[in-house]
């Protein structure tokens, strides 16, 4: 029964419309991109008390998106390769079945309050649902998409941005649903783990996989393009022993520890800068207006890039990132005073974010080939999980510093601010740096024939 | 040699879109309006 799931039988037939591919790898997207709303469980879960009365505190509870996010990284980089023998159908099917179920054995966890549970179910489990849905559509993508790599890779991974938009309010008013019956977290995260397997196989049953040397339609490849867009194939084991792997984890993790900087500290830094000014509903709309400028700056930016080139719109994140980086603190209210400014700014920083994460398959794509790019791609996303413990240890670290020598927070954030802008200027140095593939990591054509027909 | 060439239906691909599209427009609505606070 489970056949349907191979590699074989998801090629498509001609004359299948390769546009029924972005929507089901945005239904992975858009289902697994929840986890950014985890936030929204904190408070419930404090408030929940054990047979003996006991409570968790918020270190304990924070854990769970700890655990989900790295263990995220961790399945992407592991399982990336199964995923490109294996085929995109199968890869989401087990996906939304470790995201569907994640949810269950957390709701377990929270109607018997065993964190062991959530941690297990939440993080673990549904952590490798995260890991395997984020990755499982870029390489199909990128084979139905050649002409466009960039649009394509950025609609889906700009759902993952979305996906906090849906997964918060549908969790707050899951809960208030609920809120009458006796486990109403429990309750919550069965019904979403149910709505999510759903929606997920709606992409299990939309995609399809090109058949072997199919292109679009009149489409020819450019005679003459850049030295960077590749025409061979490498492998992931290969592609992870070149400098050029290496150059773009650290502009990858360059980026994102840049833009956490200001995602996570968005709510109290408005404050903090605009005293008096800016309290917390609207600061809550300013976090809000980020998530957008998150979203859009994924499509946006990833789509621009087929035009413009990948290096190219790497040095424009650069630049612009170091610029208004520096520029940032004046905003506020000791020198320029202006909320408007401050959030353009912002918003336009984190943009680039969002940017940086959807354009780097496109990129990978370009230098090592479109052959194992999603398992490269998971290798890649270490970068991610490390820029997630940097980033919020640079920023906290410093608030510490200040808060615990009394001295005043809003002086904190040029300091903060600023070290951003100097990662902006080592990513600029990486993607200068970047160079094409040398000849010695490419795959023989017979031997990558015989795995492509695989 | 036959080739069974069957084109896929734009209102398939239109309903696809549709259901991705839904959710999707719900959640920027409804950050739309948590983001409008800021400037009321």
């Amino acid at each position: 029964m489970l056949r349907f799931l191979d590699r074989e039988v998801s090629v498509a037939h001609p004359g299948f419309s390769r546009w029924l591919v972005p929507p089901a790898a945005l239904s992975i997207h858009l289902a697994i991109g929840q986890v950014y709303a985890f936030s929204i469980f904190k408070n419930p879960l404090l408030a929940l008390k054990g047979a003996d009365g006991a409570a968790w505190n918020l270190k304990e509870v924070g854990y769970i998106f700890s655990i989900a996010i790295a263990v995220l990284g961790l399945s992407a980089a592991l399982f990336g390769r199964w995923l490109e023998t294996a085929g995109p159908r199968k890869a989401m099917f087990v996906a939304a079945t470790c995201f569907g179920s994640g949810f269950l054995l957390a709701a377990a966890g929270a109607a018997n309050h065993s964190l062991a549970l959530i941690y297990l179910g939440y993080g673990v489990i549904g952590g490798i649902g995260l890991g395997l849905g984020y990755i499982s559509p870029v390489s199909t993508l990128i084979k139905w998409f050649p002409d466009r790599p960039g649009l394509a890779t950025g609609l889906a991974i700009m759902g993952f941005g979305g996906g906090a938009m849906i997964g918060s309010p549908l969790g707050t008013r899951l809960m208030t649903f609920y809120r009458s019956s006796s486990h109403p977290i429990a309750a919550t995260w069965v019904t979403m783990g149910l709505l999510y397997f759903v929606f997920m196989m709606f992409g299990v049953f939309t995609i399809r996989v090109p058949r072997e040397g199919w292109k679009p339609e009149g489409w020819v490849p450019r005679a003459r393009q850049s030295a960077l867009i590749s025409t061979h194939k490498v492998d992931v084991n290969a592609a992870s022993r070149t400098p050029q792997f290496w150059l773009l984890w650290l502009i990858l993790c360059m980026n994102v520890t840049a833009g956490i900087g200001i995602l996570e500290q968005a709510s109290p830094m408005i404050q903090d800068l605009f005293r008096g000014r800016v309290s917390a509903v609207p600061a809550a709309g300013f976090v809000g207006l980020l998530s957008l400028f998150n979203m859009g700056g994924r499509f946006v930016w990833a789509s621009m890039s087929d035009f413009i080139g990948r290096r190219t719109t790497y040095f424009v994140f650069f630049v612009a990132g170091m610029l208004l980086y520096l520029a940032l603190p004046f905003t506020g209210n000791t020198h320029l005073n202006s909320v408007a400014l401050f959030v353009l700014t912002a918003g336009v920083l984190i943009s680039t974010y969002g940017g940086g994460f959807a354009t780097i398959p496109a990129y990978l794509k370009d230098l090592f080939g479109g052959y194992h790019v999603s398992a490269i791609h998971g290798r890649l996303l270490t970068a991610w999980s490390t820029a997630g413990i940097v980033g919020p240890l640079i920023v906290n670290g410093i608030l510490d510093h200040y808060v615990g020598n009394h001295l005043p927070k809003q002086q904190a954030y040029p300091v903060i601010l600023h070290i951003m802008a100097a990662l902006m200027v080592v990513g600029f140095i990486a993607n200068l740096l970047v160079r094409p593939v040398a000849q010695k990591y490419w795959l023989e054509s017979a031997t990558s024939h015989v795995r492509v027909a695989r | 040699m036959v080739t069974n060439e069957k084109n896929t239906s734009p209102i398939l691909v239109l309903a696809a879109w549709f259901v991705v599209s839904i959710p999707a427009a719900w959640g920027v609505y409804y950050t739309l309006m948590n983001a409008l606070k800021l400037f009321q």
